[in-house]
């Protein structure tokens, strides 16, 4: 029985391998993916912002000087009518103009900054007003946001703005927003967004190797009579169905293990120490899980086409339920309902605490979830492919 | 011509015969694009308000103040009252982004002129929800204490947003979508009709034809363009009933939604005759064409997003659709260009591949 799942994954992981088409299709899905993140680690939070400076007073300087330092802007410094331009044609997404007379107006406590903003979606614009509000705090209550925060790993380091001279603050140094934040983080330092958004892109990466590309190999498998043949050979179904697992997961633990290790060398991820075990499990378990799905797809469909089509479908919807660009827990609770039938779910999951997490409450789960997915997958398979709809070959009509 | 019509509408309706005679295929491909823009919703729904669990210590009315302060604070939190306990294991477990406390004595401490300290625990492991909610804090504080006319507040933010209304995240997305759902059909239909004519052998036989091979080719485009229409139809109809977003401007959603289905129709073919394969095909439209659609102002403003990534977004239909649909649907513009000029690359985009694909199965 073992040399039958080693043929019939061998002839699988050959045919991968020989066919730049198969390759292509199950690397750029995830390549691709993986330089939007890129790009969105750079781009998203940082807004381009025009600055309007109009008065030059110590004040204004240093509005103008925490402004710069803001995380939130990318600020470019225009004249009134270059900025105006500049919103128009979406060079930037607002504009905050410091008023000519702001110093006299903030000693005589009735200053305004002003910004107009492309309000064109919430999310963006919010940020905005966001980035704008904490700037305002910064000149008169510097420690509002940024005094006292404590990490587990020790008090966190000063904010990039330069702290305002004493002789401009308040008398006494009173904060007059009277609240005081003290910010506890769970981990020091942050997680970089690229290394958090790595994670669904390994799961994509699982599905598009394992899932997609197994499914098309039986579909094409009976589209072309090979399955046939296939019946002839003095072999269990099981076993030629656990032949196509083996040779999706492999494929696809090729292609996740050269990923994770370039990732790891260049410091994209990094695991907590004695960690990447479990990582590696979790990865051999997504790569089972997903490549169950295709097994599925692929004895369920009985056209390339369709299979091509249904498993769009079930990569998409694996990869978006799984968490692809969001937090599943953050979710309402019904799609958490239907997260939670889709493995990908659980190997973001797993990978997510495994990876950032100082506890990994639902790693046997997340395991038993991924690794039954492929034993199920192997059950089903079997009993569809002892039926004679597995042998059917497909009609000869266009798609 | 008139052979070469006939010939090209002969082709289009065996093309359209094929996919009654595979209603599967046809029902999953009605399917994908409403799959993808429901679940791109799923997105936009964790794009603003955190959750946050509220930990209050005392309920006076300046804690409430507070707490108000935070709700208003440019949707920043989804508090969850809760216990500390409670708070902090869910934190732990990754199911808030954030614990906010509010200490005993506050409102005391408020009222006397002393500062009160609140105490935010936060799970950092999403840096960009992070952010959100450390920038959001601060403006609460500042909200909280222009409400209760605290003295000693020297400056204020004024905002004057360029249009009447913010337009919501999961409308704009779900407007959006109705494009990608546009190129992700029509690029898979387009692709898949052509590259099955190499893969089955009747590009061979169709260099015989009379007509020439370009009139069949296109006549599949056509067939398969009609498909994408109607599924891309189906999406932008679900947004106007299901998501309650009126059109503005309906002539230009018809327009957009086919000259998008045609130009990614008519590029889904060219990679069709390139690769000559069905196989490879739609992983390589979903793999391209995803990335190019959060690329191609489906989040904001492309521009925003700096110059390199916005000069990449020309590059796919989905970010002349995406333009076209926001300004169809909430009247929004994205992009620099006015929609004509939108609408006209797609209309290039939809006929210059298909003459290339033409000259190109002579071969």
């Amino acid at each position: 029985m073992i040399r039958a799942i080693w043929a019939v994954a061998r002839t699988d992981l050959t045919r991968w391998r020989r066919s730049p088409g198969l390759v292509a299709a199950s690397l750029i899905p995830a390549l691709g993916m993986s330089v939007t993140v890129l790009a969105l680690t750079y781009a998203v939070g940082r807004q381009p912002v025009a600055l309007v400076q109009e008065g030059y007073g110590p004040i204004s300087q240093r509005v103008v000087d925490i402004l710069r330092g803001s995380d939130g802007f990318v600020l470019r410094e225009r004249t009134a009518e270059q900025a105006a331009r500049d919103l128009k044609q979406q060079w930037v997404c607002a504009v905050i103009r410091i008023p000519k007379h702001f110093d006299d107006d903030v000693l005589r406590g009735n200053a305004h900054l002003e910004v107009t903003i492309n309000n064109v979606d919430l999310d963006f614009s919010d940020d905005i007003r966001r980035s704008v509000s904490e700037a305002v705090v910064m000149i008169d209550a510097p420690d509002l946001a940024s005094l006292g925060e404590e990490s587990e790993g020790g008090p966190r380091e000063p904010p990039a703005a330069p702290p305002i001279a004493p002789d401009n603050a308040l008398p006494g140094g009173i904060n007059p927003y009277r609240v005081e934040v003290v910010e506890t983080d769970l981990r020091r330092p942050d997680v970089p967004f690229l290394a958090y958004q790595m994670v669904p892109v390994l799961a994509l990466l699982a599905l598009t190797a394992g899932a997609l590309v197994t499914a098309l190999a039986i579909a094409g498998d009976r589209e072309s009579g090979r399955m046939r043949v296939v019946r002839l050979a003095p072999v269990s179904r099981s076993a030629v169905v656990m032949g196509h697992l083996a040779g999706g997961t492999i494929a696809a633990m090729l292609l996740l293990g050269t990923i994770v290790l370039i990732a790891a060398l260049l410091g994209i991820l990094r695991a907590p120490p004695g960690r990447w075990p479990i990582v590696a499990t979790i990865l051999l378990a997504t790569a089972v899980g997903s490549t169950g799905i295709g097994v599925l797809v692929g004895l369920v469909t009985r056209r390339v086409t369709t299979t091509v089509l249904l498993g769009v479908n079930v990569a998409s919807a694996s990869f978006l339920l799984g968490g692809g660009f969001t937090t599943i827990a953050f979710l309402p609770g019904y799609i958490q309902s239907v997260a939670h039938w889709v493995p990908s779910y659980y190997a973001v999951e797993g990978l997510r605490e495994a990876l950032f997490y100082a506890e990994m409450p639902s790693l046997g789960r997340n395991l038993a979830v991924l690794f039954g997915s492929g034993i199920v997958s192997v059950i089903v398979g079997a009993w569809l492919f002892t039926g004679p709809r597995a042998f059917r070959a497909a009609p000869r009509s266009r798609p | 011509m008139m052979a070469w019509t006939r010939a090209m509408l002969e082709s289009a309706r065996g093309q359209l015969v094929s996919f009654i005679r595979a209603p599967v295929t046809a029902i999953l491909v009605l399917v994908l694009p409403l799959n993808l823009m429901l679940l791109m919703s799923l997105f936009a729904l964790t794009g603003y308000n955190a959750p946050t669990g509220l930990v209050m210590d005392e309920d006076t009315p300046r804690a409430r103040e507070f707490v108000q302060a935070l709700r208003d604070a440019h949707n920043s939190f989804a508090l969850r009252p809760m216990s500390r306990e409670a708070a902090m294991e869910q934190l732990r477990c990754g199911r808030l982004v954030a614990v906010i406390e509010i200490p005993r004595g506050f409102d005391a401490r408020i009222a006397s002129g002393r500062r009160s300290r609140v105490q935010l625990t936060m799970d950092n492991v999403n840096l960009d929800m992070a952010e959100d909610v450390r920038r959001a804090v601060p403006a609460a504080a500042a909200i909280f204490a222009e409400r209760l006319d605290l003295p000693k507040v020297r400056i204020r933010p004024t905002l004057i947003n360029l249009l009447a209304r913010d337009t919501g995240y999961v409308e704009y997305l779900g407007v959006s979508a109705v494009a990608l759902a546009a190129v992700i059909a029509g690029g898979i239909l387009g692709g898949t009709v052509i590259a099955r004519e190499w893969e089955t052998g009747a590009a061979r036989l169709l260099l015989l034809a009379p007509a020439g091979a370009g009139a069949a080719l296109i006549g599949r485009l056509v067939a398969a363009a009609g498909v994408g229409v109607l599924a891309s139809g189906l999406t932008a109809t679900i947004v106007v009933m299901g998501y309650g977003v009126p059109m503005s401007h309906p002539l230009e959603v018809v327009a957009g939604v086919v000259l998008t289905v045609a130009a990614s129709t008519s590029l889904g073919g060219l990679v069709g005759v390139l690769l000559r394969r069905t196989l490879p095909i739609a992983p390589l439209i979903l793999g391209t064409q995803l990335p190019f659609y959060l690329d191609s102002g489906a989040l904001e403003p492309q521009r925003f997003d700096g110059e390199v990534l916005f000069r990449l977004a020309h590059l796919s239909p989905a970010y002349y659709g995406v333009g076209v649909m926001e300004h169809g649907y909430h009247h929004l513009v994205v992009t620099p260009e006015p929609v004509w000029v939108l609408l006209l690359v797609l209309a290039l985009a939809a006929i210059v591949p298909a003459i290339v694909l033409g000259r190109v199965a002579r071969r």
